[in-house]
């Protein structure tokens, strides 16, 4: 018998010779094994579920007179299989609420996609978390019915749910589907949304080194920290069990720093290092990995096994003084291994940015003055945007074994043109990377970005957030995600990760770009 | 019925495979095209191996759990598919933009309740490529369609107890939001 699951396949020759007749053992035995492969546990029961849907299928279709069902009736043992594990086949080229619609079809499907979170399906498809709508923010009194948009990527839908929790809070993607929010009471929570599983985490008040002048608690919300990501996740939602060994990095203050805190720690601790200014972390081999910041935006990901700096450029009237700014230096840098005291070949480099930026700085107030006026001196085609800001490309570099002789450094980066099957999420959350051919919807090479140019919200009309969408390697071209407007100065949209929780019957989301594999 | 046309593919043997249906139809087919179907090709080669000495490949194949209706769609199907790939040999994407253009139009054609019994059939005989293309198909037929429709799509009535259904939409109200009817 030959059979088929997903895209593994199984061949197994029994007796080839009864291949045209019913062989009820052969079947199960088959059944069985397709099953086992991914998980040992479904055998000959959801061979019935699978059958009796099936053939109720068979009954009401209008392709079949009686003495047709009788015949199928009569030849079921052969075809038991078929129906289920066609059924996931089909099932996993659809996006999580068409699972839940599917499951609401009849009983036996019900109980087949209870069982999804024990089959192969393709992790869930990153959810982009909208701003807070401007409307409700008014509101204030209202607070228990705060909802928050999330919009699928895959099909284009905007959810509501009723997150009061995260209501006037400046929202982090951590990793794992969790949530870092702000308030203006300057109190950290993790959140796990949904699931609504909340960690307090110390207060801003615990940070080694805070502003040296005096800030407003809206200005240290909206500021303080830049960049969150969680070694693993704190709390499983699936099993509900608490997991005591994590750790909490952040990339905090004014200098940008790194500090950490775990379970049962009161306080931030520092990472002390002469290195300031970082603009990305990501978990790596469980090592941390760091870059240096300057005001083209960089990010690290971890991308099946290998590490990846993403480099985003931006221009529109803000920037457009940087489109001379060559990076091509960039490719060549070798760096040492990805450790925390990394990169001392390229902070070279970062560090004479510094007085650059902060005359960038300047000059972006500059341009708020003269927002109106439509002079667009962007050299790279985009004279139409209106915007401030606004992404013009990325380049990639991969993490590799330096094998050049005589040189002082393990590692170098080298230069990617392809991600490959690859979707890379990158912006206010901490970075992702997903395999796209396993997520209906979402594009192979290309990376999705949401806009994280904090510094320059305030510096924009409506707020942040516009700068967001879909950048494709093969032809570098942009193009939009979300066709709507979601802007906020405090928070804009991120990237959220929505997938099926068994246990609890409901759906968690949360930061996507903190996935691990 | 009997299914004879050019070799789709040249470099393919001009053997010819018989395969019986449950419905004793009996379709002539190229190798090159009856290969691409693992169940076929399993028996094949077991058959093969069996009569080594023998050397004749004119063994018939039934295939009791498939009917001639499917089977005559999955052959054309296959044919086309061979064609296009022998065609774009050296150019994936192009085999990719031809491929794609087919399969477009090749749904013009097939009714939902065929899909299912060409699913069925799919499966049976292990043909991966229709099988994953059937899937796809279904599943961007009944994407973002309502409840009912995946129902009558797919046949299939509500067992549900009283209750049950609703509690279940009210749990997840905003997946069945928005949601085309038809």
């Amino acid at each position: 018998m030959v059979t088929s699951f997903g895209t593994k396949s199984l061949s197994l020759s029994l007796n080839p010779t009864s291949l045209p007749r019913s062989n009820p053992n052969s079947i199960n035995f088959s059944l069985h094994l397709i099953l086992s492969k991914p998980q040992p546990l479904l055998s000959l029961s959801l061979s019935h579920l699978g059958l009796k849907s099936a053939l109720r299928g068979v009954s009401n279709s209008s392709l079949f007179n009686e003495t047709k069902i009788q015949k199928w009736i009569s030849k079921m043992s052969e075809w038991a299989d078929l129906p289920c594990d066609v059924f996931f086949q089909i099932m996993c080229r659809l996006c999580s609420d068409d699972t839940i619609i599917s499951s609401a079809v009849c009983k036996s499907w019900h109980l087949l996609l209870k069982s999804v979170e024990k089959l192969p399906l393709p992790p869930s498809c990153p959810w982009l978390m909208l701003a807070e709508e401007s409307k409700q923010s008014e509101k204030i009194n209202d607070e228990e019915s705060r909802t928050r948009g999330f919009f699928n990527l895959r099909n284009a839908k905007v959810h509501y749910f009723k997150l009061p929790e995260v209501a006037g809070r400046r929202c982090f993607g951590a990793s794992f589907g969790w949530l870092l929010t702000i308030g203006t009471d300057l109190q950290i929570n993790l959140l796990h949304p949904f699931s609504k599983y909340l960690l307090c985490l110390p207060p801003i008040a615990t940070f080694c080194c805070q502003y040296e002048f005096k800030v407003t608690p809206e200005r240290l919300r909206r500021m303080f920290l830049k960049k969150v990501v969680l070694s693993r996740s704190p709390w499983n939602p699936a099993t509900r069990e608490c997991d005591c060994d994590w750790v909490v990095m952040v990339i905090y203050g004014e200098y940008q720093q790194l500090a950490f805190t775990r379970p049962g720690y009161k306080a931030w601790v520092d990472i002390t290092n002469t290195q300031k200014r970082y603009a990305d972390i990501a978990f790596y081999k469980e090592e941390i990995n760091l870059k240096i910041q300057i005001h083209i935006q960089k990010y690290i990901v971890e991308s099946s096994g290998d590490l990846l700096f993403v480099t985003r450029f931006r221009g529109g009237k803000f920037y457009s003084r940087l489109n001379d700014y060559s990076y091509e230096e960039d490719s060549d840098s070798d760096t040492d291994s990805g450790s925390e005291s990394s990169d001392e070949d390229s902070e070279d480099d970062f560090e004479n940015e510094d007085p650059e930026n902060v005359v960038e700085d300047e000059d972006s107030e500059n341009a708020v003055e003269d927002e109106d006026s439509k002079d667009e001196s962007d050299e790279e085609g985009f004279a139409k945007n209106d915007n401030p800001y606004v992404t013009i490309g990325f380049t990639v570099h991969k993490l590799t074994r330096c094998t050049q002789e005589g040189s002082i450094f393990k590692y170098k980066w080298v230069k990617v043109d392809s991600l490959g099957d690859q979707a890379l999420f990158v912006g206010n959350s901490s970075s992702l990377s997903l395999t796209a051919s396993s997520l209906n919807g979402i594009k192979p090479n290309c990376i999705y970005f949401t806009d994280d140019d904090l510094f320059h919200f305030t510096c924009t009309r409506n707020g942040g957030g516009f700068d967001m969408g879909v950048y494709r390697m093969e032809d570098a071209i942009i193009m939009p995600h979300y066709s709507g407007q979601s802007l906020s100065f405090l928070c804009s949209p991120l990237c959220a990760r929505i997938r099926i929780c068994k246990t609890t019957g409901c759906y968690i989301a949360g930061p996507i770009y903190g996935y691990s594999p | 019925m009997s299914n004879q046309s050019e070799s789709p593919n040249p470099t393919s043997s001009s053997n010819k495979i018989t395969l019986k249906t449950s419905d004793n139809e009996v379709f002539e087919v190229e190798e090159a095209v009856a290969m691409k179907f693992c169940t076929v090709k399993q028996y094949f080669d077991d058959e093969n191996n069996n009569n080594v000495t023998s050397g004749t490949s004119t063994t018939l194949i039934p295939l009791p759990n498939v009917e001639s209706h499917p089977l005559a769609i999955l052959i054309t199907y296959c044919k086309k598919h061979l064609e296009i790939k022998a065609n774009n040999a050296d150019n994936k994407k192009e085999m990719e933009i031809d491929m794609e253009h087919y399969e477009r139009e090749f749904l013009k054609n097939v009714m939902p309740q065929e899909l299912t019994e060409l699913i069925l059939a799919a499966n049976y005989l292990n043909f991966k490529e229709a099988l994953d293309f059937f899937c796809r198909a279904v599943a961007s037929a009944i994407q973002n369609k309502s409840v009912e429709y995946v129902r009558k799509f797919f046949g299939l009535e509500s067992d549900f107890k009283p209750g049950e259904e609703e509690k279940l939409r009210e749990e997840f109200a905003w997946s069945f939001e928005g949601v085309d009817e038809d």
